[in-house]
């Protein structure tokens, strides 16, 4: 800066020239000048005068100074001016664009400036509105997603944003929600049919009658139903999930594989685990008996396993059943027991049937040998040789007769003396007898029960079944051992077949036991069967255990054999118990007392057989009695009309042609109450239909008849108290 | 009810409002939320997206210089 005060003349290297000193001063360079170079000197060249020159300088300094005040003033404004720009730019760098100043500076660049900034600073309100207007809109479908996360279906993003970008995402935020409502809502109907199903599929598993479970592919329990739960007392909480083979624990207390675990590995060592097996396509079936299951009960069991697939076909575990076929299993055996003692009865009774119908002919047969024989014998008392040749005759006769008897009585024929007693003491009482039938070298045990057993029986054909029992059972022990005769009631299971029940449903038992060689199955089925025998030909007569069950049967009892090879042998006879025992009225009495004596009343005897009619006709005249002969039941009747008024008895075979005995004697009842009869046969059964009407004055002889016996019974009946005042 | 305080200082709108987004999940009805900041646009920030989110903006407390506390009920 140049001053008037800071021009000195000093010597210098202008000093002397006035020229080179102005233009020292006056040279804004302040440097040494080329005088022929500087303008001002060239201006100035030639003025010599240092007045004028002087002034002139003078003026050049207010000049100057002048000059200097006004950019001085200028400086001030700009400053002053300036500092709005300089605020402005400070708050648009802090981030606030809300600031604006005013133009109206005299500065030109100033206001140029304001105006720049003003315009910056609407520009980044604009910038900044919009990030912001995108940051809440942002923060909004945020919150709408957050809303639609948390389950609220129902938000919704706003669509209205002034920022396109955010109001577009809002749409797409809502359309993919209703997309997502709807397929949630689908999801949502799906998955209530699948829970539906689903409990629908668990109720049908819990109420499956048989006892069920499933595994999933990792062989764990998904499914226990309620009646496993019965079976094996294992609860479901306590099996589902559980893997491992813990299902096999319930049934064989280890773990081990169960049919379903076969599935996938069916060989021929399965047979060993199973006793019968099976496989169906994919499904296994067998059937296994459990010997200590639970309460170490043997249990039959059904199984029944198949693999589960789903619908890709892909194996996701397998189910298996299981049924409790014990009380089924039982069942098939005691029907086939039944089967075997319904074709056993059918087949005894059709041979009781054959050795009935035999011994009846027989009977016949034998009373014309018999009757015969007697009067024959009593003919030939002069010839000892024929008299001896006859009672040879009679002697034989009468073992034939003691054979058909036995007959008679296996074929359940016989006349049965009933009367209530305690079987105990009818057992007893032969006690000694049964001693000496059995010999040394066998030991006898009676154990009688302690009760009285009340039984309606003929005693003495009881008796005889338990001493064919224990011979039998002598028999049986060739080397000696011991027989067991028991006592005691019970009650069984199942009613044997073809056997009226009891009526109390129990029954008195005699057990016969020995512990001899025993027999096989095919042997016991025959045992019963009249003539056989597995001892030696001539040591029995096949008969003694026939007599046993003819008895027991026709007592309405049955018989139960056990017997092993070489184990021995129980047989049980049941007899059916008695609640009343002191009711005789169910008493049977038919004993024949022998009387001997003859007489001289007419008698109508009807007799089909010529053999045996001819044989009583003349054992009744050989004693004296008139005799009136009708070989059929019509026959009889009619003659008994034409000889009624001398007629005093009749004697009526049973069975006749035309008309049985009983018919006859019915017809005959009507024409005279109280006539006087008696029956012959050799087949009781063949009257006792008639029992209820024939009971009160049954007279009856078996045959084949003793020629003393007819006639004993014969004077008998005639010398009966009539009380029938109708009766001649 | 829980208060929870959230320091936005030094953060530039609009990233206190985000903050604020993305702590609010969290909140439950009836909580509030205390949050602190000092950008020049925090409070209008705020207050649009109290507007708009349909919370309820309890006080605005300035304590110069653009530091603001402001007081939001969920």
């Amino acid at each position: 800066m140049h001053s008037t005060d800071n021009i000195k003349t000093t010597p210098g290297s202008g000093q002397g020239d006035p020229c080179r000193f102005l233009a020292e001063i006056a040279c804004p360079h302040l440097q040494p000048v080329n005088l022929e170079e500087c303008g001002t000197c060239q201006m100035l060249g030639g003025v010599s005068d240092p007045a004028l020159l002087h002034t002139a300088l003078k003026g050049c300094f207010r000049t100057i100074r002048e000059q200097e005040q006004v950019i001085g003033r200028e400086q001030e404004t700009f400053a002053h001016d300036f500092s709005d720009i300089s605020r402005m730019v400070d708050h648009l760098c802090k981030g606030d664009p809300a600031i604006r100043i005013a133009s109206n500076s005299n500065i030109t660049v100033v206001n140029r400036l304001a105006e720049m900034l003003n315009h910056l600073a609407a520009s980044m309100q604009e910038m900044i509105d919009d990030s912001h207007e995108m940051a809440i809109g942002l923060c909004e479908h945020y919150d709408t997603l957050n809303r639609l996360a948390s389950g609220d279906f129902k938000a919704r993003a706003s669509v209205d944003s002034p920022n396109e970008l955010i109001a577009k995402l809002g749409m797409l935020i809502n359309r993919e929600s209703e997309t997502m409502l709807s397929t949630i809502a689908e999801l949502q109907k799906t998955d209530e049919e699948l829970k539906t199903a689903y409990q629908q599929l668990q109720d049908i598993i819990e109420f499956l009658p048989d006892a069920t479970f499933i595994i999933d592919s990792e062989k764990r329990i998904i499914a226990w139903n309620k009646a496993l739960e019965e079976m094996t007392g294992f609860a479901k909480e306590a099996m589902t999930g559980k893997g491992d083979h813990e299902y096999s624990i319930p049934f064989y207390g280890v773990r081990r594989w169960a049919l379903v675990d076969f599935i996938d590995d069916f060989n021929d060592g399965i047979s060993e685990h199973y006793h019968l097996i099976e496989k169906k396509g994919d499904m296994l079936l067998a059937e296994k008996y459990i010997h200590n299951f639970r309460d170490d009960r043997g249990i039959h069991l059904w199984i029944t396993a198949s693999p589960l697939f789903d619908r890709n076909g892909n194996r996701i575990g397998a189910i298996e059943s299981i049924r409790d076929i014990t009380s089924f299993k039982l069942a098939e055996e005691q029907k086939a027991s039944l089967e075997l003692q319904l074709i056993q009865a059918q087949k005894m009774e059709a041979i009781g049937q054959l050795a009935g119908g035999i011994a009846h002919d027989f009977n016949n047969i034998l009373t014309a040998i018999i009757g015969y024989g007697h009067l024959l014998q009593n003919k030939s008392r002069e010839d000892q040789v024929a008299h001896r040749y006859v009672s040879q005759i009679l002697v034989a006769s009468e073992k034939a007769s003691r054979l058909t008897r036995d007959l008679l009585t296996f074929s359940r024929k016989q006349v049965m003396n009933l009367t209530p007693i305690n079987l105990n003491e009818a057992i007893s009482s032969i006690g000694d007898m049964l001693s000496r039938l059995i010999g040394d070298d066998i030991e006898l045990n009676i154990e009688l029960q302690d009760e009285p057993i009340s039984v309606l029986v003929d005693v003495g054909q009881i008796q005889q079944v338990v001493m064919n029992l224990v011979t039998n059972a002598r028999d049986a022990m060739p080397e000696g051992g011991t027989i067991s005769i028991a006592t005691f009631t019970r009650q069984p299971e199942l009613e044997p077949a073809r056997q009226p029940p009891a009526i109390s449903g129990r029954y008195a038992v005699i057990s016969v036991s020995d512990n001899g060689l025993g027999m096989d199955q095919k042997t016991s089925e025959k045992i019963f069967e009249p003539f056989f025998t597995t001892k030696e030909t001539g040591k029995g007569t096949g008969l003694g255990l026939s007599i046993v069950y003819g008895i027991v049967t026709q007592h309405n009892g049955f018989i139960e054999v056990q017997s092993s090879m070489g184990q021995g042998t129980t047989v049980r006879a049941h007899l059916p118990l008695v609640n009343n025992p002191s009711d005789k009225s169910k008493s049977e009495i038919l004993a024949c007392i022998p009387f001997d004596q003859g007489g001289t009343e007419t008698i109508l005897l009807a007799e089909d057989n010529t053999a045996a009619r001819e044989v009583f006709k003349d054992i009744l005249e050989g004693a004296g009695y008139k005799v009136l002969c009708a070989v059929d039941g019509n026959d009889a009747v009619e003659a008994f009309k034409l000889n009624a008024d001398r007629i005093r008895m009749v004697v009526l075979d049973v069975v006749m042609p035309k008309k049985n005995g009983s018919q006859v004697l019915k017809e005959l009842k009507a024409m005279r109450p109280g006539v006087k009869h008696l029956f012959l046969s050799g087949n009781i059964a063949d009257i006792i239909h008639d029992k209820e009407e024939l009971e009160a004055d049954l007279h009856f002889l078996p045959k084949p008849v003793l020629p003393n016996a007819l006639l004993s019974k014969v004077r008998e009946i005639l010398d009966e108290t009539v009380l029938h005042p109708a009766v001649i | 009810m829980k208060q929870v305080r959230l320091d936005a200082t030094g953060f530039k709108c609009p990233q206190p409002v985000l903050k604020i987004a993305v702590i609010s999940p969290d909140m439950e009805p009836g909580d509030i939320l205390e949050v602190i900041g000092d950008c020049p646009t925090f409070e209008k920030d705020v207050r649009v997206w109290c507007s708009r989110l349909k919370k309820t903006l309890l006080s605005v407390c300035d304590e110069g210089g653009y530091r603001k506390t402001i007081r939001i009920r969920f």
